[in-house]
């Protein structure tokens, strides 16, 4: 490892010699709430030199010795320039005011835009656009934003589940405050667990990983939780039709600490409720799900600060009845629980430290109680995944050419891919047992990394990293070197070509069900012995073109990635029953991926909004699974197209569209009959004849498409912002396609399609103060 | 659990739920052709008929398919004709006009299957314009020695040794156990296979073990276990599979010797089996070969030995 950081080293110091210089570096910051941002662009006027701050507010920026003009731009916010008579290293901190950028948008030099990006296949969500995207019963959800940009592709009708680059949902790292989270859906998938009010930033990286990232194959989504404001309290709430939520924020100590807090619930059980009661009397069943954010964070001094993260969510679905004497009861159960503790340090102008300690846990449970007058059966089924991580990552930025990041992660896990527990009591019997059905599985995974921002020309830019993966299952070692490398080519100040590859691998598998089931006992399972981890090269080549004034951005890129070890449930295995569950699985497969996207976004103005396409190929190949030819994973969309549009009508009101197509999913239904040849003595006959479905996904859904519309009306009141939202999901009320069965009635079959969501309407209030 | 499982998605489709009928595109009969060429050591004719029922025969059925949405039963054809070739040399017709007329709705032609040979059948039918078709090499028979078994506790243990040739082979094998004393009367067996541990066997659960073993009746292994090597293979029957005095009990264990596609199509019979018993199960793809039609034609060599405690 101290070898892959000699090259880096040697470039900085060498670079730093050149010349006079003086070291500029800080924070920038929210003028209101002082919490700091993430991504804002700060450079110097008419000249290249620039950088943007990192997942901490943070930058560091190395000038000659002189007076100089340093500007800092975000988009949400004014921009706001210092002039500073620099001699010697200067630590500042920079506030910026809320304020359309546009106001001042003139075209700078200097401002980096996404062409000077090195980093390529990566959008930043602006969570206040994304707010005001038509939503599902007017619940904003910010993965369903992410679904509407090239390259990520939704999964079925109504879930928030991502497929990004042909990859599947698990294969994508979402991290919360720096934390895994391994399930992100409530209700069945219909909506994810985040809640859009205690967010304050979230990227998607869909290729061109920097080194700093692993243990998935095809995305890495980074959300932050807001920080709560220094300086003021503060609330945001909403009232919809299922759900209501509310957070609040504040200062404990005055510019030295704060908290955040945000809870959602739903209330359909309560809604739901009297006409379960009124069919059945003294029955009760329902659904819930909430979620609950909180963040501590806390300001030593200008070079420290603590971050306290607690994240929590919860689906439970639950009944009660009679039955002859007795009374049955069940449930089902599935959630997260996340914490982080995060420490800041700076060690100096150009050394940044952040120091974390990480805890997370998916849950899914089932019980069943029989109650008799003298009997009483409990039956319950639990499976879970269970993480201690820590983690250090250093940014060391000796001069404006190089930007050095090194680090190293460390996780155990713990795996219960199924416990029963079994309780009985009677009269002169007691019985109180845990049954592990399948072992509890432990493994710990490592990484080193380190990687380079490099600019090497004026403009010849790379990023560049190794990303050294470790993972110890049992007295299994499995270890790789995953390269990662960037180039950014100026073609001028506004557009560029970039090109990027980077090899990921993945030590976790989830057993997710074929039949489009949209259930939450999906099972995380590790590498084993026998079942090797995932592995992805990929490779991806771009063009982006910004307008003079940053208003317009177009961009395309065409990538490959080819995965390997991909694992895939066998032919006649089911969820259902995870015991064994190496057994269950077909190994060694192989996974093709290539595609075009394309994206053309107007970013400022009263009209904003973007057209995404993603044409692209998605197979697989298994030795065991459809007689070893190569068929379609079931995400296999050809053409994919999102288009969404906000316009401004006046400050007070605000009108927002989205529409969404792509090609239909590749499904499995039985097409035609035969007899087989039967060997003797199975038990088994089918002299009546055995389904065939033709290759593996050889059926398609219709193709998905859908319109939805929403409408805001804000309002100021003294003591608070009001908004009413109307949305109307699926305005043209197409029936989308969720799942087809097969009905068979007086000996004929017919095949059906189930549509969820018709035309649905909703409203939503919301405050701010 | 399953009871949670059913009401799941049904509450998931509460009030929207919208349904249509489906128009499939339509499915065009063709002729299927499904058998098997087995070959047998000398003497099996002296094995009791229940045994003998449990042998891979060599015969065939012929029949049409049907789109799944089509009304009616499978339509098995006994007026098809149907040729048999060894080596590319026909050997045997069979049509309703001849000896060879089939005996239920399955094909039993007069010939012996040896090892090495290539043998294809070939049907026709005056409904259908394409002749369907598939040939299979039979691979030799296995060699089995060291067969023994001992006891373990209440349990018994049956250790064999298979020599595997260069060739690509791949085993199925099923152990049968008497329930009654084999040498009175009333003789019946009942299906028993059981794995002690799959690592002492050297070969891992996953690549080693064929599906099947779910059923608890059958163990397939890929040649690439063997690989042309010996391999010693152990089974435990557990007392309650015994159930009988160590000398009226009689074991027996029937290795097939299969071709690639044999071994394929178990696989997915297998699977296709455990899918049915299971809830929300992936669908299995049917392994055929038959080339104009649809079906398989599968190929293997069979051998029994009897294990006396």
């Amino acid at each position: 490892m101290k070898f892959a950081l000699l090259p880096f080293l040697i470039l900085a110091t060498c670079a730093q010699l050149l010349a006079q210089r003086a070291t500029i570096s800080g924070y920038v910051e929210d003028a209101q709430s002082r919490e700091r941002l993430v991504g804002v662009n700060v450079f110097i006027s008419d000249s290249r030199i620039g950088t943007v701050t990192n997942a901490f507010g943070f930058f560091s920026l190395t000038v000659p010795t002189d007076t100089q003009t340093i500007n800092f731009s975000y988009v949400g916010y004014m921009r706001e320039s210092q002039t500073l008579a620099l001699q010697k290293d200067t630590f500042i901190t920079v506030v910026l005011n809320e304020g359309d950028l546009e106001l001042s948008a003139v075209d700078v030099v200097g401002e980096k835009n996404t062409a000077q990006k090195t980093q390529m296949s990566t959008i930043d969500l602006n969570i206040k656009e994304s707010k005001k995207v038509p939503a599902l019963f007017g619940e904003v959800d910010i993965l369903r934003v992410m679904q509407l940009m090239p390259g990520v592709q939704s999964g079925n009708e109504g879930s928030v589940g991502l497929y990004v680059r042909g990859g599947g949902p698990d294969q994508n790292l979402i991290l919360l405050d720096g934390v895994p989270i391994y399930n992100v859906s409530h209700l069945f998938g219909f909506f994810s667990v985040f809640n859009a009010d205690a967010i304050k930033s979230a990227s998607i990286i869909k290729g061109g990983f920097p080194a700093r990232y692993g243990g998935r194959l095809s995305s890495v989504i980074d959300i932050t939780m807001k920080e709560g404001d220094m300086r003021k309290f503060r609330g945001e709430g909403s009232i919809g039709l299922i759900a209501s939520k509310l957070t609040l924020e504040g200062p404990i100590v005055k510019d030295k600490t704060s908290f955040m807090i945000s809870g959602r619930r739903t209330y359909i059980d309560a809604l739901a409720q009297p006409f379960i009661a009124s069919q059945e009397p003294g029955a009760r069943a329902g659904y819930y799900f909430g979620d609950l954010n909180i963040k501590v964070n806390h300001k030593f001094s200008d070079k420290d600060r603590l971050y306290a993260s607690y994240f929590y969510n919860v689906d439970k679905f639950y009944f009660r009845g009679r039955e002859g004497n007795g009374e049955v009861r069940g449930n089902l159960n599935w959630g997260n629980s996340t914490g982080s503790l995060r420490w800041n340090h700076l060690y100096n102008s150009r050394l940044f430290m952040n120091v974390s300690a990480t805890y997370t846990r998916y849950q899914f449970g089932t019980s069943f109680r029989s109650i008799e007058p003298d009997f009483d059966l409990t039956v319950g089924l639990r499976s879970n995944i269970e993480d201690y991580g820590a983690k250090a990552d250093f940014e060391y930025i000796p001069n404006n050419k190089n930007h050095i990041r090194f680090g190293a992660n460390i996780i155990h896990h713990q795996f219960r891919p199924s416990t029963a527990q079994l309780n009985e009591k009677t009269s002169g019997f007691s019985l109180d047992s845990i049954y592990n059905l399948s072992p509890v599985l432990q493994s710990q995974e490592a990484y080193l990394y380190a990687e380079n921002d490099h600019e090497i020309t004026d403009r010849l830019m790379a990023n560049y990293g190794l990303h050294y993966g470790m993972y110890l299952f049992e007295e299994k070692f499995y270890h790789s070197l995953q390269p990662r490398l960037s180039f950014r080519y100026l073609l001028n100040d506004r557009s560029a070509l970039k090109i990027s590859y980077a090899r990921m691998q993945q030590f976790l598998h989830l057993l997710s069900s074929n039949n489009g089931i949209g259930l939450p006992s999906d099972l995380w399972v590790p590498a084993t012995n026998v079942i090797p981890p995932m592995m992805a090269d990929q490779l991806a080549l771009g063009y982006v073109i910004n307008s003079r004034n940053n208003k317009y951005e177009f961009s395309t890129e065409i990538f490959y990635k080819k995965m390997t070890d991909l694992i895939e449930f066998r032919g006649g295995s089911s969820f259902i029953n995870p015991n064994d569950w190496q057994t269950r699985v077909e190994t060694g497969g192989i996974g093709w991926v290539y595609g075009m996207e394309v994206f053309v976004q107007k970013k400022l103005g009263d009209f904003t909004g973007w057209v995404g396409y993603t044409w692209m190929k998605n197979d697989r190949q298994f030795e065991n699974l459809n007689n070893g030819k190569v068929f379609p994973y079931r995400f296999d969309r050809r053409h994919d197209i999102s288009i969404v549009a906000n316009y401004e009508i006046t400050k007070k009101i605000d009108v927002s569209c989205t529409w969404v197509y792509g090609t239909g999913i590749a499904t499995n239904i039985p097409i035609y009959q035969t007899g087989v040849a039967e060997p003797p003595n199975t038990g088994q006959s089918f002299f009546g004849g055995v389904d065939h479905y033709g290759d593996l996904n050889s059926f398609r859904f219709a193709p998905y498409h859908r319109g939805d519309v929403s409408i805001n009306f804000h309002k100021k009141k003294k003591k608070f912002e009001r908004t009413w939202n109307i949305s109307v999901y699926n305005v043209y009320n197409r029936r989308n396609p969720f799942f087809i069965y097969r009905n068979r009635e007086f000996g004929q079959s017919t095949f059906r399609q189930v549509s969820l969501f018709p035309i649905l309407p909703s409203i939503s209030y919301r405050v701010k103060f | 659990m399953k009871r949670i499982v059913i009401i799941l998605p049904m509450l998931m489709l509460f009030a929207c739920e919208q349904i249509i009928d489906l128009d499939l595109p339509e499915h065009e009969p063709k002729l299927v052709l499904n058998g098997f060429f087995i070959a047998h050591e000398e003497g099996v004719d002296t094995l009791p008929q229940n045994i003998k029922s449990s042998l891979f025969q060599t015969s065939f059925s012929i029949s049409v398919s049907k789109g799944t949405t089509t009304s009616g039963e499978i339509r098995y054809l006994t007026d098809a004709n149907l040729e048999i070739h060894e080596n590319q040399i026909p050997i045997a017709f069979m049509d309703s006009s001849n000896e060879g007329t089939p005996f239920g709705n399955k094909y039993f032609p007069d010939i012996e299957v040896e090892p090495g040979n290539t043998y294809s059948a070939y049907a026709n039918h005056p409904e259908f314009d394409d002749e369907v078709f598939a040939g299979q090499t039979i691979p030799s028979f296995p060699v089995i020695t060291d067969v023994s078994i001992r006891t373990s506790g209440s349990d018994k243990i049956i250790t064999f040794t298979i020599d595997d040739p260069s060739e690509v082979n791949f085993y199925i094998i099923r152990l049968f156990t008497s329930t009654y004393p084999f040498f009175q009367g009333s003789q019946y067996f009942v299906n028993l296979f059981s794995i002690v541990d799959a690592d002492y066997i050297g070969l891992n659960e996953n690549d080693g073990l064929e599906a099947g073993l779910r059923t608890a009746t059958i163990g397939i292994l890929r040649d690439n276990n063997f690989n042309g090597q010996k391999k010693t293979l152990e089974m435990r029957v557990p007392e309650l599979f015994v159930g009988m005095p160590d000398d009226e009990t009689l074991f027996l264990l029937k290795i097939t010797s299969a071709t690639r596609d044999m071994n394929l199509y178990m696989r997915s019979y297998y699977q296709m089996i455990e899918g049915n018993f299971t809830p929300f199960s992936e669908p299995t793809i049917i392994h055929f070969n038959v080339e104009n039609g649809y079906g398989s034609v599968l190929g293997g060599a069979e051998v029994v030995k009897a294990i006396f405690p």
